[in-house]
């Protein structure tokens, strides 16, 4: 009943309640009023009948002692008149009739013959009064009397529908009459209850309930106010709280997911969905494996995986995910384990797109293993690949071979057409080298106009066959740049890898040592190297002049000397001599330039050699200052490598002024190659130092293939003419025909002549007169230690 | 006391039963047997006490007194178990009227209905009233208050209300409800 009335509204639950009370106390009275009335009239009743048959036998007494049945009879007539009478009877002491009257037509009811000795009761509406007669405390008979009441029952009953109907329309009257008084609590309620619609629909914070009373309906209306004006200051608070936080998930510039335990997207940020090209939405419930490479499918798994069994770590990978649109992106993704309010795992993913990153790192793993030139791998991958076949010898036996491949003619391409003839030659030899390879083979760029190749599984006979027909392939290339032609040979050196080989280095050693005895053999040709060959012996030495240089230059182990340049007439001119360099090994032994200089040379230690050169050779000299009047010129070697070393020419300049040298004393001496490759620098360096009074020499002129027309360009002082001219000249009349061309057009550009390698004094004598200016050679002074030199060629005791 | 009490109980067992079996009698109509006349006539006797209001008297018991020749014998004895007013009834048999007991109740038998007396008055060394019964027409005429008289084989009562009244003796008027009343007029 409570709970049928639970959804009832409070109009209704209030007239339920209203109805129900008045009904119910109205059934209640009814109920009472007709027990009590029945009750009552029971009482009546049985209370009247009772005094009568009281009466009755009281009166009867005389009669009964004296047995006269006629009176009794005649005092029972009396009761006929009762409404409700049917019988009544006067019984003796003994129970028997002693006297009875019936109503004249309901005869059916007579009284019983015997008395049973029974009590006064009702049965339904018919009253049996029993009333003793006594007299004198002595039972002398019995008044029996028997009425219907039903009659009067039926009109009592009705007096009381009566009552009951009148009851009831009071009741009705006085419900119609209070139920507008339920408008009192329920319009206030319904009021309210329209504002808080209003709120919920509208969600507007400015609604205010009307207060219509102060009663608890009041107090609730403006308890509800204050409410919605916190509400209010609540939700703008989160509101704003949630845009920003909304803003931090969905802009954030990374992919974030929550995953469900089978992999399905419950939730992505909208930075997310439009990586992968779809919305929120359509996002929702897919599975993550639906946007993860092919290739990585695996691996996601494994991520996945690992991710449940270490639950509290942080773990991390990178991964491709593909697009709507088939775009591949790189991603770099963290996840890790959260349990849900509903005591489930989920993932929480973030993904960082890492594309760029990762094609810039492929790039750069590219550009860190091949060259840029020619697209081959490069040194530092070769060495890589160089190792693995060299683990791959140790552990199976397996035979390989090493091929060191230098260019002969490169550099007269590079010198003559310039660097960009160079480049575009190494690229296309570079191609025509690769399809000669076998697929298994590497190759590589490994210095300037120097390649190596790994053929792998090979012998060394094997090898030399296939280095041979590169050797032809080279020979038969004909590279063309402008208008002119290069035809190149190629110098290979080979060394095998196999089980007995050592580690990578010796490996690249031995194949360089061949190569470089391939050229020494006189170019163009196919050399396996030997370790017993001696004269590869001195050239494996090279590779480790280079620690021995830098360590020589830390420590000066280096020695300067000094040989004359004397003039061919005989005029005075004071101490002209051209500085030289010695290395002074342990044991004390003096090695000559030839042994250290190419190696300086192929391994940029030149400038550094140079520098210390001239710093030493300018200490020296400030050892002399006062006697400098006598020194006319003193030249040192700049090599090709210090011209274009831009800190040069600081340190030059630096170098003049620490040690206070006068500039006019000091020649420097650049060879014809090294002076042309770079051209524009060198005569920009030549200027510069010119213009401070230095003096330059174009060292070994004429062996270069170089032009006359470059003299023009070259702002220099001496030419040094090539020694392999000036030695045979008596014999060959070329070599003197080149020597006096040279030394004409040179005196033609107002420059001075050197003669190189005056070995007799015929050859001096011819150079004299040839008209060339100077002479430097063995015949005319050995080199000497500079020290030397310079104390007896200044002090004025012993003076020249 | 306990003995007291025990008599007392005892005594009113007898007692009922003894009056159980005179109403019963009086309710038997009886034959000619003067034997059960005279036991209705003996209860009777004992009825009229209570329809008769004695003014009190200084006497300590109800005597009923028996004058002339008994015709009840022994079937009238065990009266003397009952009380009226809390006086126990004493039978007393005369052959005439003594002045020394004094009689509540006088029946007169046969020949001694000639000594009543037109007052109805009787020596006595009281001042109380006397009721009197007897069995004749004439007996009412001569100013006696009570006669039994036969009708339809039952003991009837005739009354001699005149009489009575002038007696000072109070009737219930139950008992003339049931009663023949004498309309004669009196003697004195």
């Amino acid at each position: 009943m409570i709970k049928f009335l639970q959804n009832f509204s409070i109009k209704k639950k209030l007239i339920a309640l209203q109805a129900f009370s008045s009904l119910s106390g109205l059934f209640f009275t009814t109920i009472l009023l007709l027990v009590f009335e029945v009750t009552e009239f029971k009482h009546d009743a049985k209370q009247k009948a009772s005094t009568m048959a009281e009466l009755v036998g009281n009166r009867s007494t005389a009669a009964l002692i004296f047995d006269d049945p006629t009176l009794a009879k005649e005092n029972l007539e009396p009761l006929i008149q009762l409404a409700s009478f049917h019988s009544a009877c006067i019984y003796d002491s003994h129970g028997k009739v002693f006297a009875s009257l019936n109503h004249k037509i309901r005869t059916e009811t007579a009284c019983p013959n015997q008395y049973s000795g029974a009590k006064t009761f009702f049965k339904q509406a018919s009253l049996y009064v029993y009333e003793p007669i006594f007299i004198d405390s002595e039972l002398i008979g019995t008044v029996y009397i028997f009425a219907n009441l039903e009659q009067s029952f039926l009109r009592k009953l009705q007096s009381i529908g009566v009552l009951f109907i009148v009851l009831l329309a009071a009741t009705v009257i006085s419900f119609l009459l209070t139920s507008p008084l339920i408008g009192v609590i329920t319009i206030p309620l319904n009021s309210l209850l329209n504002t808080v619609n209003k709120f919920i629909n509208k969600k507007d914070y400015s609604l205010r309930a009307i207060k219509q009373g102060n009663d608890e309906l009041g107090t609730l209306v403006d308890t509800f106010n204050e409410m919605i004006a916190t509400v209010g200051q609540q939700h703008h608070a989160l509101t704003a709280a949630k845009d920003h936080y909304q803003a931090l998930y969905n802009d954030n510039p990374t992919m974030v997911f929550n995953l469900s335990k089978n992999r399905s997207i419950i939730s992505v940020n909208q930075y997310g969905a439009k990586q992968l090209g779809l919305t929120c939405e359509e996002l929702q419930g897919r599975s993550i494996f639906n946007f993860i490479h092919p290739d990585d499918k695996q691996a996601a798994q494994d991520f996945f995986y690992s991710c449940i069994s270490m639950p509290k770590k942080v773990h991390k990978h990178e991964i491709r995910k593909i697009c709507k649109n088939g775009q591949i992106i790189w991603v770099r993704e963290s996840a890790r384990v959260i349990i849900n309010e509903n005591e489930q795992y989920n993932f929480l993913l973030v993904c960082e797109d890492i594309t760029e990153t990762r094609l810039l790192s492929k790039k750069l793993a590219y550009q860190a293993s091949h060259d840029s030139l020619t697209g081959l791998v490069n040194r530092n991958q070769f060495d890589k690949f160089l190792k693995l076949i060299l683990e791959k010898a140790h552990n199976d036996q397996s035979e390989h071979v090493l091929c060191y491949l230098d260019l002969d003619q490169f550099k007269v391409v590079n010198d003559t057409s310039g660097h960009l003839a160079g480049d575009a030659l190494l690229r296309q030899l570079g191609n025509v080298l690769r399809k000669q390879i076998r697929s298994g083979d590497v190759l590589a760029r490994l210095g300037g106009d120097e390649f190596g190749i790994i053929m792998s599984h090979c012998s060394l006979n094997e090898a030399y066959q296939a280095c041979e027909k590169l050797r032809n392939t080279i020979r038969g290339f004909q590279f063309a740049w402008e208008d002119r032609s290069f035809f190149i040979g190629v110098s290979i050196g080979l060394s095998s890898i196999n089980n007995h080989s050592g580690n990578a280095v010796e490996i690249l050693k031995e194949a360089d040592s061949a190569c470089y005895a391939a050229k020494e053999n006189g170019r163009n040709r196919i050399h396996v190297f030997n370790p017993d060959d001696e004269e590869l012996a001195s050239r494996r030495g090279e590779m480790q002049w280079i620690e021995k240089i830098q360590h020589a230059i830390a420590k000066n182990q280096f020695i300067l000397y000094g040989q004359r340049i004397v003039p061919t007439s005989d005029t005075e001119e004071g101490l002209h001599f051209e500085t030289l360099i010695r290395y002074q090994d342990k044991q004390g032994n003096i090695i000559p330039p030839g042994a250290f200089l190419p190696a300086a040379e192929r391994y940029n230690l030149a400038p550094a050699l140079d520098k210390w050169v001239i710093n030493n050779l300018f200490n020296c000299l400030s050892n002399y200052k006062d006697d400098l009047q006598h020194l006319s010129l003193c030249s040192v070697n700049l090599s090709g490598l210090s011209l274009s070393d831009e800190s040069m020419l600081d340190f030059i300049n630096n170098a003049f002024n620490k040690y206070s040298i006068p500039p006019e004393k000091i020649c420097f001496e650049i060879t014809e190659t090294a002076a042309i490759s770079n051209l524009n620098y060198a005569s920009k360096f030549i200027t510069l130092l010119r213009a401070k009074g230095c003096s330059f020499s174009l060292d070994d002129f004429g062996c270069g293939l170089s032009s006359f027309a470059y003299l023009k360009n070259l702002p220099v002082d001496f030419l040094k003419i090539d020694g392999l001219f000036v030695k045979d000249i008596i014999e060959d009349p070329v070599d003197r025909a080149m020597v006096k061309s040279i030394d004409e057009v040179g005196h033609i550009m107002n420059k001075k002549t050197i003669a190189e390698f005056v070995e007799n004094d015929q050859i001096f004598n011819q150079l004299k007169d040839l008209g060339v200016d100077y002479a430097q050679g063995y015949e005319i002074a050995k080199p000497i230690p500079l020290k030397e030199l310079l104390t007896t060629a200044l002090s004025p005791q012993t003076f020249y | 006391m306990k003995k007291t009490g025990f008599h007392k109980k005892s005594r009113l067992f007898l007692l009922i039963s003894s009056l159980t079996a005179l109403l019963f009698l009086s309710a038997q109509p009886f034959a000619q047997d003067k034997s059960n006349e005279y036991k209705i006539k003996a209860g009777y006797l004992y009825n009229f006490t209570k329809f008769i209001y004695w003014p009190d008297n200084e006497s300590a018991t109800f005597n009923l007194c028996i004058v002339g020749d008994d015709p009840f014998g022994s079937i009238i004895n065990p009266i003397e178990k009952r009380t009226v007013n809390n006086k126990p009834i004493r039978l007393h048999r005369f052959q005439t009227i003594t002045k020394k007991t004094h009689c509540h109740l006088i029946y007169f038998s046969g020949q001694a209905e000639k000594l009543i007396k037109k007052d109805n008055s009787f020596p006595t060394n009281s001042s109380a009233p006397s009721l009197t019964v007897g069995e004749s027409d004439q007996f009412i005429k001569a100013n006696g208050m009570i006669s039994f008289f036969l009708s339809a084989g039952k003991v009837k009562l005739r009354i001699n209300l005149a009489s009575l009244k002038k007696s000072g003796l109070t009737v219930s008027a139950k008992l003339l409800e049931v009663s023949d009343i004498y309309e004669g007029k009196s003697n004195d």
